[in-house]
């Protein structure tokens, strides 16, 4: 098994080979252009660079949470130029997806409100709910979950609300085998400082994969999702996917969809993911083609690189 | 054992062994002795008078701690004409409350039980922190606040809360990242039977905590190693194969006995179906040792053919 390289360790030839070997990049978003703590310093230059160079940048992000709006605001902030279409997050991905299929059915949904918003606007029907605290027994339980509305999916990202009496009900629509059950952000863990993690939305949407028996049949639209993979690929036309370069901060998810679609992978150390957990990672599936402390060392690269691929 | 007995099959004398094989039964009661939060089940009464006739120990081993032992008690007296003495029940709440006094617990805990559950705690004498974030979270800010802005505790403990939140499970991991914090579980089932199918149950969102934790609960409910070896300890003369345990949970019960070596009973009471035990294959480590439609077939004389089972004219399983 190759071991991943640093990009600052190639050596020229390397250095140039690399950078001529990719047309398009997806980056992640969260953990390489900021933190929860701070902005990731010279990242906007690492990107500047790699647009310099003629490269097409995507960003695809797990997080939902945020509007696009305040995403590119935030963009604004650091010095980047960034269009809406550019930016690609779980419910915009749900969307493309359920329109591809021409879904017209009842959807329940367990997400934050901005993320309901944009499936509502896009002329999606949503059940939610209890979004209340229930009785402490088996009849309110039973009045809360129980429900003959003809659901046809669920979707389950991250929900700061999310109850027990919410997930029950989930799991009994999707006794109905027609009911599609669809996950956003897949993250079991998420860092929200350093050496802090807390419960991510993924392991919760994995109660309802398990409870309803549908390891193979859960479509995933946030990375590593398989489905999120085959719309980026159809939307951008990509028929030679090792010309394709994916940047994140997280092993399974960054560099484990970046390996499934067939992309290089580069991992950055600035969020989620340190060396140690880097060298210590043994499935292959997650060990990245290259890695770099954080983004400036993409700039450093590219200022020092010959355009000889110009 | 390759295939399960049903009790209707059994020839006189076949039934007398069966009978002469076990000394005590553990015997769920939720979907076995009465039909979930309801009515006792027709026949069981006469058939738990049956077995104290035949000189037979009965221990209730139930996952409900929603009812207190009180009010087990009293519904055995009231529906069942039955007397049952305390010690004859087993149930999370009082075996996590058992186990904290043997160890001598003094510390705060963070219980996600129902409210029956912690006032046990309470009137035994423990300390259990507020419970916080009971209002509707809608800031990452907000969210932070209910997940760390709470006491440090020296105890989580996880059973059937029907509210339980994100924001519960989350303070909950944060805890148990301090390795002297305690973990316990009581109730563990992945699914329970609950209105014509099965809902999800506390033991996925016990899984939830422990894969982010990385370790496991001691777990004082079924199916918990802890309350399995509880089990085992109580009774040191007996010897498992002379133990029958009854239930209508494949995962909770018969899987959960078989681990022990004890006989198993499945009654199609509750949660489990016909269909669910032909399934299986044969040697399935959740295939019981013998099948009822109702705990009233134990009882040979009246035994009724139980109302809400669709499979009385089921025979030998192979």
């Amino acid at each position: 098994m190759a071991k991943p390289q640093h990009i600052l360790q190639l050596s020229e030839e390397q250095r140039s080979s690399f950078v001529g070997s990719f047309d398009r990049v997806l980056s992640d978003i969260d953990g390489v252009l900021w933190t929860m703590e701070h902005n990731v310093p010279r990242a906007a230059d690492g990107y500047a660079a790699l647009e310099r160079n003629g490269k097409h940048l995507t960003f695809v992000t797990n997080n939902s949470v945020r509007t696009v709006d305040q995403c590119i605001r935030r963009f604004a902030k650091i010095g980047m130029q960034v269009q809406p279409e550019q930016i690609w997050h779980p419910a915009q991905s749900i969307i493309n997806y359920l329109r591809g299929i021409n879904f017209q059915g009842l959807i329940y949904i367990i997400a934050s409100p901005p993320f309901k918003a944009v499936l509502r606007e896009a002329g999606f029907q949503l059940l939610d709910g209890p979004n209340a605290f229930i009785e402490d027994n088996f009849e309110s339980l039973a009045k809360n979950i129980f429900d003959k509305e003809p659901v046809r999916a669920v979707i389950i990202d991250v929900d700061f609300n999310l109850s027990s009496p919410k997930m029950l009900r989930a799991h009994l629509y999707l006794r109905h085998p027609e009911c599609l059950l669809i996950e956003g952000a897949t993250d079991r863990l998420l860092p929200v400082a350093k050496g802090v993690n807390i419960i991510g939305p993924g392991a919760f949407a994995s109660i309802l994969v398990e409870a309803s028996g549908r390891q193979d049949r859960c479509i995933t639209l946030g990375k590593p999702g398989r489905e999120l993979g085959h719309l980026i690929v159809e939307h951008y036309k990509i028929d030679q996917p090792s010309r394709v370069l994916m940047i994140g901060d997280m092993l399974a998810q960054d560099i484990g969809f970046g390996r499934q679609c067939g992309f290089q992978t580069l991992l950055v150390l600035s969020g989620g993911c340190t060396r140690e957990q880097l060298l210590a990672e043994t499935d292959p599936r997650h060990i990245p083609d290259f890695y770099a402390d954080s983004m400036a060392d993409v700039a450093q690269l590219l200022g020092e690189a010959p355009k000889a691929h110009v | 054992m390759s295939s399960a007995k049903h009790l209707k099959t059994l020839s006189e004398d076949e039934l007398g062994d069966f009978f002469d094989s076990f000394d005590l039964v553990f015997c769920d009661c939720d979907g076995v002795v009465w039909y979930p939060l309801r009515d006792f089940i027709p026949g069981s009464a006469e058939a738990l008078a049956h077995l104290e006739l035949l000189g037979k120990q009965v221990t209730f081993v139930t996952n409900n701690s929603i009812s207190s032992v009180k009010e087990h008690i009293e519904k055995f007296e009231k529906q069942g004409n039955l007397k049952i003495d305390e010690h004859q029940i087993v149930h999370p709440a009082q075996t996590i409350c058992d186990h904290l006094r043997s160890i001598n617990f003094q510390g705060l805990i963070y219980c996600l039980a129902t409210p029956p559950f912690k006032e046990l705690l309470v009137t035994a004498g423990f300390r259990l922190t507020e419970d916080g974030g009971t209002g509707i979270i809608r800031s990452l800010k907000d969210l932070h606040e209910a997940i760390f802005s709470g006491d440090s505790v020296d105890a989580v403990i996880i059973d059937v809360d029907f509210n339980l939140s994100a924001a519960k499970l989350m303070r909950a991991h944060v805890q148990l990242q301090n390795p002297k914090c305690l973990f316990l579980a009581g109730a563990a089932d992945a699914l329970i039977p609950f209105g014509k199918g099965e809902i999800i149950g506390p033991g996925a969102f016990i899984d939830v905590v422990s894969q982010s934790v990385g370790r496991q609960p001691t777990a004082l409910g079924k199916p918990g190693e802890d309350l399995r070896r509880l089990l085992l300890d109580r009774h040191p003369e007996i010897p498992p194969s002379r133990v029958l345990f009854v239930g209508d949970s494949l995962a909770s019960d018969i899987g959960f006995a078989r681990a022990s070596g004890y006989q198993t009973l499945l009654v199609l009471t509750g949660g489990t179906k016909m269909e669910d035990v032909q399934r299986l294959p044969a040697d399935h480590p959740q295939m019981p040792d013998y099948l009822a439609d109702c705990l009233g077939q134990i009882a040979p004389t009246s035994a009724p053919n139980n109302p809400e089972s669709s499979n009385s004219d089921s025979t030998h399983l192979t």
